[in-house]
C-alpha cells in the first residue's frame, strides 16, 4: 500500500476529523508522509525540527530521516500503534522506502503552572500543588526524590480515553505485593473512560459500595512525597491534580499538612482539637436531641429551664426544629459552593444572619438548636476531606437520637466502629493504629512526636524497610 | 484464619467481667450475705480466675481448636455435649444481661418507651458484632476499651467520694456467703467464651500474664464498686437495685456539669452492647460446632426467635428475672461453665498421660 493510501486510511478511522492534518514530502521518487493532529501538536516544532531538517534530507531513506529529525521523543512504532500515537498527539511518520513507522511526541497542550490547591491551604510548607498534566506532576515528584528508587511505571486506562496512569513508589520501601496488586486491579479495569482519579476508586477498593473513602487523595508534592518516603504507593492520573495514595488508613484523615511544619506540641493539641471537632459534628444534634426527647433529667437544671423556656412557644417538634436547620445550613452550603464568590457572601449573610436570627426572633427555631447545629455544622470542617461521610453520619444519628435516644446513639456508633473494623486493604486495617493498637504509629496518631522521634515507617501495613531513620 | 491478639482477648476478657455484676448482682448478693458479699464475689472470681488458668494452661499444650481437642481425644458425643451446654449457657447470660439492662432502663430512662424500642437497638448491633469475625469484635471491643476505662475510673472514684458509712462485717455465716454464690453464681463463668475461641487466639510465652493482669484489673474495679456501694447505703443496699448508678446518685449535679451518674449509664449501654456481642458470638460458634452443617445465619436466626420469645413471654420483669437468675440457672451454670470444661481438661490430660504424651 503507497503511503497516500495509508494516510487516507487513517483519516477514514479517525472519521475525517477536522484537526487531522497529513502532509506528502517527494523527492527523487521517495516518499515521506506525516500525519498528526494540528489541534493538540506544537506546529513550530513539527515545522522546525521535521519538517524542515526532512526536506532538505538528499536521500529519503528511513536512517535518514530518523537521522534528520532533530527531537528526542522518537521511536519506531507498530502499525496498531498509529491510532493511538496519533491520538497522543505525535506525528507518525511514514517512508515509502521502508515498511518502518517513525512517532514523533510533540504534543502541545497549555497546562496550568503549578500553585496552591484550593484543599490544601498551609500557613509553613510548600505551596506547590498538582496540575491536569501528569508530565508536570512526574516532575514535581522527581523534583523531590534524586534517587533512583523512585520507580515510575505507567499504563493508560479506558477504551475511549486511554487515559495514562502512573503508579509511583520507592524501590526497597514499598511492599512489591502492594505494588504488583495494584497494577494488576489497574490493567484489569475495563472501562470506556477514567476522566478523574476518582474513577479508579472504585476499583481498587475492598468495599467499592462503601459511605467511606479507602483511598487517600491529595494535590500536594510534598504529601505525596511524604507518603512514598512511609512506604505507600501513589497513583497520578493525567487531566486530574488529585494524586491517589494507597494503602490508606482512617488516621490520614487527621493528619494536616501544617502538623509537620510546626510544633510538635501545638500539631498534637490540634490534631486532639479536630478529635473532638469530628465527635461533635458526627454526635452533637443526635445527642442533643436525645438528650431532650428522652434524657431531659441528665441536664443540669439552669440549662434545662433555659431550654424549656426557649422552646415552648416553638410550633415544630424537637426533632423537626433541628433537622430544619441543618437542612437549612446544608442547603445555604450547597447554594454557597455553585454561586460566584461575589455573591457566595451575600448568602452567608442571608443565611446566618437575616434566617437564622429573624427565624429566632419569629420564634420558629430555638437559640440552643441553632447552636448546637451552628458548632456540628463548623465542626464537620475540622476535617474537610470527611465532611461528605459526616455529614450523613450526622443526620443518620440525629434520626437514631430522636427515635430511640442515647441507647440508639451508641449502639450505631458501635456498629459504624464495628464496620470500619471489617474494612481492610491492601493489608491495612482501616482503624489502624487505634485497632489493632500500634505503639509506635500512635508518635504520629492522635499526639505526633517530635519528628525525631519517629524513627520507623508506619506499621499499620507492610514496607520492605521499616527503619525511618537511626 | 482472622485472629486476635493477646491484647484484645485480654481486653474482651475485661469487659466480660463486669456483666451484670455492678449493677444487679451487688444488691441481690446483699439480700442474703449482707456486707459479706465481698466474699461472694472473691469465691466466685477465684472461679472464673481457675478458668482462665486451665484456659492458659490449654492454649500452651495445644494449639488447635477446643472442640477438635475434644473430638479427638474424648469423642465427638462428648463435643457436642459440651457445646450445646456451653450454647445454652451463653444464651442464658445473653437473655440475663439483656433483661437486667433493660429493667434498670425501663426503671430510670425509658420510662414510657415501649420493649420494642431495646430490641430494635440490641438485636441488630450484637447480630451484627456476632455476624462479624471473631477479629473484627476484638478490634471494636479494643476501640471502646479506653472510654470504658476512663469511665469505670471516674465512677469508681466518684462512687468512693459518696462513701459516708461502713456496714457492720461478720453479721452472716459462711453458709450464707455460699448459699448467696451459689445462687448468683450465673452471673459469674465469663471466662467460659475463651476456650470457643481457643484456635483464634494468637498466643505466645509470656501472654498469660497479660490475660491475668486484665483479669485482675477489672476484678479490682468490680470489688471496688461493690465495696464502695455497701459502704454508701449500708443495711439499706438490698433496697437499692441498680448500685454502680446508685452510688454516683450520691454526688448529684456534681460541678454544674449535671447529672453525673449518666456517666454510669453510657457505661452500662456500652458494657451492655459489647458483652452481649462477646456472649452472641459464643453462641454462633457453638452453634456451628453442634450443627456443622448450617452457618451462622442459622444460628443468629434460631438465636433472635428464641431469645424473643423467652425475653417477651417468660421473663419482662425484675421480680422474674430474678427468679429466673436464681432459680435453674445457676445449677446449670455452674454445671456448664466449670464442672464440665473442668472435667473434660482432666480426662484430656488423663488420656495424654495414657498415651504417653
Amino acid at each position: 500500500m503507497n503511503i497516500s493510501k495509508k494516510m487516507e486510511k487513517i483519516k477514514k478511522e479517525l472519521h475525517y476529523s477536522f484537526d487531522v492534518t497529513s502532509r506528502l514530502l517527494t523527492k527523487n521518487g521517495d516518499e515521506v508522509g506525516f500525519i498528526y493532529l494540528k489541534s493538540f501538536t506544537d506546529n513550530l516544532i513539527f515545522s522546525s525540527a521535521i519538517y524542515e531538517p526532512i526536506s532538505k534530507c538528499e536521500i529519503l531513506t528511513f536512517e535518514n530521516i530518523k537521522n534528520f529529525i532533530q527531537s528526542n521523543d522518537i521511536k519506531e512504532i507498530k502499525e496498531g500503534e498509529i491510532l493511538e500515537n496519533i491520538m497522543k498527539g505525535a506525528v507518525v511518520v511514514f517512508s515509502s522506502s521502508s515498511p518502518k513507522i517513525l512517532s514523533i511526541d510533540i504534543q502541545k497542550f497549555n497546562a496550568r503552572a503549578p500553585s496552591e490547591p484550593p484543599t490544601a491551604p498551609v500557613i509553613q510548607g510548600p505551596r506547590e500543588g498538582f496540575t491536569e498534566d501528569i508530565k508536570t506532576n512526574i516532575g514535581l515528584l522527581r523534583k523531590r526524590f534524586f534517587s533512583p528508587n523512585l520507580v515510575l511505571k505507567n499504563l493508560s486506562v479506558g477504551k475511549e480515553t486511554k487515559t495514562t496512569v502512573v503508579v509511583a513508589y520507592l524501590h526497597g520501601i514499598a511492599d512489591r505485593k502492594v505494588v504488583k496488586e495494584v497494577m494488576k486491579k489497574l490493567k484489569n479495569i475495563d472501562t470506556d473512560g477514567v476522566v478523574d482519579s476518582y474513577y479508579l476508586m472504585p476499583y481498587l477498593t475492598s468495599r467499592p459500595n462503601s459511605l467511606f473513602k479507602q483511598i487517600g487523595n491529595s494535590e500536594k508534592p510534598d504529601i505525596v512525597s511524604a507518603k512514598l518516603l512511609e512506604g505507600r504507593v501513589a497513583i497520578l492520573v493525567d487531566n486530574t491534580p488529585m494524586v491517589l495514595t494507597l494503602p490508606f488508613v482512617i488516621l490520614e484523615e487527621m493528619q494536616n499538612t501544617n502538623d509537620y511544619y510546626t510544633n510538635y506540641i501545638y500539631a498534637s493539641l490540634l490534631r486532639f482539637i479536630r478529635m473532638i471537632g469530628i465527635f461533635l459534628a458526627l454526635l452533637g444534634p443526635g445527642v442533643y436531641i436525645a438528650l431532650q426527647l428522652f434524657h431531659y433529667n441528665v441536664l443540669p437544671i439552669k440549662y434545662l429551664i433555659t431550654i424549656a423556656d426557649s422552646t415552648q412557644q416553638i410550633p415544630f417538634t424537637p426533632f423537626i426544629e433541628i433537622l430544619f436547620i441543618s437542612l437549612l445550613f446544608q442547603i445555604l452550603y450547597e447554594v454557597s459552593l455553585r454561586l460566584p464568590s461575589y455573591l457566595g457572601l451575600a448568602t452567608s449573610v442571608v443565611g446566618a444572619l437575616i434566617l437564622g436570627d429573624t427565624g429566632v426572633k419569629a420564634g420558629l427555631i430555638s437559640p440552643p438548636a441553632v447552636i448546637v447545629v451552628a458548632i456540628a455544622k463548623i465542626a464537620l470542617y475540622t476535617i474537610p476531606e470527611q465532611s461528605a461521610q459526616t455529614t450523613v453520619l450526622q443526620f443518620i444519628f440525629l434520626v437514631i437520637g430522636a427515635s430511640v435516644g442515647l441507647l440508639g446513639i451508641v449502639g450505631g456508633l458501635i456498629y459504624v466502629i464495628a464496620y470500619l473494623n471489617s474494612i481492610e486493604n491492601f493489608g491495612a486495617p482501616y482503624l489502624a493504629p487505634f485497632s489493632p493498637f500500634i505503639i509506635s504509629d500512635n508518635k504520629d496518631g492522635v499526639v505526633r512526636a517530635p519528628l525525631l522521634n519517629m524513627k520507623t515507617r508506619p506499621k499499620s501495613f507492610h514496607t520492605e524497610n521499616i527503619r525511618r531513620q537511626k | 484464619m482472622k485472629s486476635v491478639n493477646v491484647y484484645q482477648t485480654a481486653i474482651m476478657l475485661f469487659i466480660i467481667v463486669f456483666a451484670n455484676k455492678i449493677l444487679l448482682l451487688p444488691s441481690l448478693l446483699y439480700r442474703t450475705a449482707s456486707a459479706e458479699s465481698v466474699f461472694c464475689y472473691l469465691i466466685a472470681f477465684t472461679l472464673e480466675i481457675l478458668l482462665l488458668t486451665l484456659f492458659i494452661f490449654l492454649k500452651r499444650k495445644y494449639s488447635t481448636s477446643f472442640s477438635s481437642l475434644i473430638k479427638a481425644k474424648l469423642g465427638k458425643i462428648s463435643m457436642v455435649v459440651f457445646y450445646v451446654l456451653l450454647m445454652i449457657f451463653f444464651f442464658c447470660k445473653c437473655v440475663l444481661i439483656y433483661n437486667v439492662t433493660y429493667i434498670f432502663f425501663k426503671d430510670l430512662i425509658y420510662k414510657n418507651s415501649g420493649s420494642f424500642l431495646f430490641i430494635i437497638c440490641f438485636l441488630p448491633i450484637t447480630n451484627y458484632l456476632a455476624f462479624s469475625s471473631f477479629r473484627v469484635l476484638g478490634r471494636t471491643c479494643q476501640i471502646f476499651f479506653p472510654i470504658i476505662l476512663v469511665v469505670l475510673i471516674f465512677c469508681t472514684v466518684t462512687s468512693l467520694v459518696g462513701v459516708n458509712d461502713i456496714p457492720l462485717f461478720f453479721t452472716t455465716g459462711a453458709g450464707d456467703v455460699f448459699l448467696a454464690t451459689i445462687k448468683h453464681i450465673s452471673s459469674f463463668g465469663d471466662f467460659v467464651f475463651l476456650f470457643v475461641f481457643m484456635d483464634k487466639i494468637e498466643f505466645k510465652a509470656g501472654d498469660g500474664k497479660k490475660l491475668y493482669f486484665f483479669a485482675l484489673i477489672a476484678i479490682l474495679f468490680v470489688l471496688t464498686l461493690a465495696v464502695a456501694f455497701y459502704f454508701s447505703y449500708t443495711y439499706t443496699s438490698f433496697m437499692h437495685p441498680y448500685a454502680i448508678f446508685e452510688t454516683m446518685g450520691k454526688v448529684k449535679d456534681y460541678g454544674g456539669l449535671g447529672r453525673i451518674d449518666s456517666v454510669a449509664v453510657v457505661l452500662v449501654i456500652i458494657l451492655t452492647y459489647l458483652q452481649m456481642a462477646i456472649y452472641l458470638k459464643s453462641f454462633v460458634c457453638c452453634f456451628c460446632e453442634v450443627f456443622p452443617k448450617l452457618n451462622s445465619t442459622y444460628a443468629l436466626i434460631s438465636f433472635d426467635l428464641t431469645f424473643l420469645a423467652v425475653v417477651y413471654l417468660l421473663i419482662r420483669n425484675l421480680e422474674k428475672t430474678v427468679l429466673y437468675a436464681e432459680s435453674v440457672l445457676p445449677y446449670f451454670s455452674l454445671i456448664s461453665f466449670f464442672l464440665v470444661p473442668l472435667c473434660a481438661i482432666i480426662f484430656l490430660v488423663a488420656k495424654d498421660k495414657k498415651e504417653g504424651k
